[in-house]
C-alpha cells in the first residue's frame, strides 16, 4: 500500500508542476491596441443659473487608454474637485464611462466632501454631462451650475505626412 | 605539650617552615603519643594512595558498562524494522484531512494546468517597432502622460452644492428637463 502511495505521488507531482505554466491570460494583441484608446474631448461650462447663460468655458482634448483614468481638478470660487474618468472598452461602440469623484465644498460655513462613484453604458461619439455639485432644480436658480460635458471617441490615428 | 593534629599532618606532608619542622620532629622523636599519631597519619595516607586511583578508573568503566547495557537493552527492546514495512501510526482525522488536501491540491493543478493550456494565446506577435514613423500612436508622449488636466475656474463664480454629482447623458438630460 504504501509502495503503491509513493508511486502515485511520483506520477502526481509533474502535474503539480506543470500546472504553473501555459500562456498567461493577459497577453495583450498589440495589433488591437488602438481599439483600447480613445480621444476624450472636456468641455467645462460655467452656467448661470438665472439666466442660463455660460459665463466660463473650459476645452481640454486628452487621449484616454482602456482602464486607465483620466484625472480632472477642478478649482472652483468655493469648492475643489477631483474627478477620474475611466473609459472601458466593451464590445466595438459600447463603453463604459467610470467616474469617481471627490469634491470638497463650504456649506453653510462648514467644509464638506462628497465623495462619488458612477459608471454609465455610453457608445462611441456620445455626449455626456456630469455635475459634480449636482444641478440646480428650477426654484434654486441663484447660482451657477458647474458642467462638464465629454465626448469619447476611437482614437484615430493620424496619417504620418511623408517629407 | 603535644602539638596539634592538623600540625602533625603539616609536618607528615613536610609543610612546615625550617624553624616549626626542627621543633615538631624534636617532640615526635621523644614523645610515643605524637609517634602513635604520626603512624595513623601515614596509614591514612597510604590507604588514600593505594585505593584512589583504582577506585576512579574502576568507577568509569562501571558507568561506561552500565550505559552500554542501557544502549544494548534498548536496541533489543525495539526490533530493526525496514522501512517498507514499517508501521505508521495516524489518526483517522488526521488521514481524512491529509487525503481531502492532496485531492483539493491535484484537482486545483488539473484545473488550472487545464486552463492554462486552452486559453487563446495570439499567434505570433509582431515585434513593435517603438521608432515606427508611421505609428504615431505610441510616439504620443501625453498617451500615457498621468498629469491630471486642471481646470482653474474663475473665483467670483459661488457653487451650491444641489445634491450629489450626476453622470446622465445629454439625450437623456434634454429629455428630463423637457428641453
Amino acid at each position: 500500500m504504501r509502495k503503491l502511495f509513493f508511486v502515485f505521488c511520483f506520477i502526481a507531482s509533474p502535474l503539480l508542476i506543470f500546472a504553473q505554466e501555459g500562456p498567461s491570460a493577459e497577453t495583450i494583441n498589440v495589433e488591437s491596441t488602438d481599439s483600447q484608446v480613445f480621444n476624450m474631448a472636456i468641455d467645462l461650462k460655467i452656467q448661470d443659473g438665472t439666466t442660463a447663460q455660460v459665463v466660463s468655458d473650459h476645452k481640454a482634448q486628452h487621449k484616454a487608454v482602456s482602464g486607465r483614468p483620466v484625472v480632472l481638478n477642478i478649482n472652483g470660487g468655493n469648492f475643489k474637485a477631483a474627478v477620474r474618468f475611466t473609459v472601458y472598452n466593451m464590445n466595438g461602440d459600447n463603453l463604459m464611462l467610470l467616474t469617481q469623484s471627490t469634491i470638497y465644498f463650504m456649506n453653510e460655513g462648514r467644509r464638506q466632501m462628497i465623495s462619488t462613484a458612477k459608471s454609465i453604458p455610453i457608445k462611441a461619439g456620445e455626449k455626456i454631462l456630469f455635475f459634480p455639485m449636482g444641478v440646480l432644480n428650477d426654484g434654486e436658480k441663484s447660482g451657477y451650475n458647474c458642467m462638464l460635458e465629454m465626448v469619447v471617441s476611437k482614437y484615430q490615428q493620424q496619417p504620418v505626412s511623408q517629407e | 605539650m603535644c602539638p596539634d593534629v592538623e600540625i602533625l599532618s603539616s609536618f607528615y606532608d613536610d609543610e612546615l617552615e625550617d624553624s616549626q619542622k626542627q621543633v615538631v620532629k624534636t617532640h615526635v622523636d621523644s614523645c610515643p603519643h605524637c609517634q602513635k599519631k604520626m603512624a595513623e597519619l601515614g596509614l591514612i595516607s597510604a590507604t588514600i594512595n593505594a585505593e584512589e586511583e583504582p577506585d576512579f578508573q574502576m568507577a568509569q568503566v562501571n558507568t561506561w558498562n552500565k550505559i552500554m547495557d542501557i544502549i544494548d537493552r534498548e536496541e533489543q527492546k525495539v526490533p530493526r524494522v525496514n522501512f517498507w514495512q514499517r508501521r505508521f501510526q495516524i489518526s483517522f482525522p488526521a488521514a481524512a484531512a491529509l487525503v481531502a488536501a492532496f485531492i483539493v491540491v491535484l484537482s486545483l493543478s488539473v484545473v488550472s494546468f487545464y486552463m492554462g493550456k486552452h486559453t487563446t494565446s495570439n499567434p505570433a506577435t509582431p515585434e513593435m517597432s517603438i521608432t515606427d514613423a508611421s505609428d504615431t500612436l505610441f510616439n504620443d508622449e501625453n498617451l500615457f502622460d498621468s498629469k491630471a488636466i486642471e481646470f482653474d475656474i474663475p473665483a467670483i463664480n459661488t457653487f451650491i452644492h444641489a445634491g450629489e454629482p450626476l453622470l446622465i447623458k445629454e439625450v437623456d438630460f434634454r429629455s428630463r428637463n423637457g428641453k
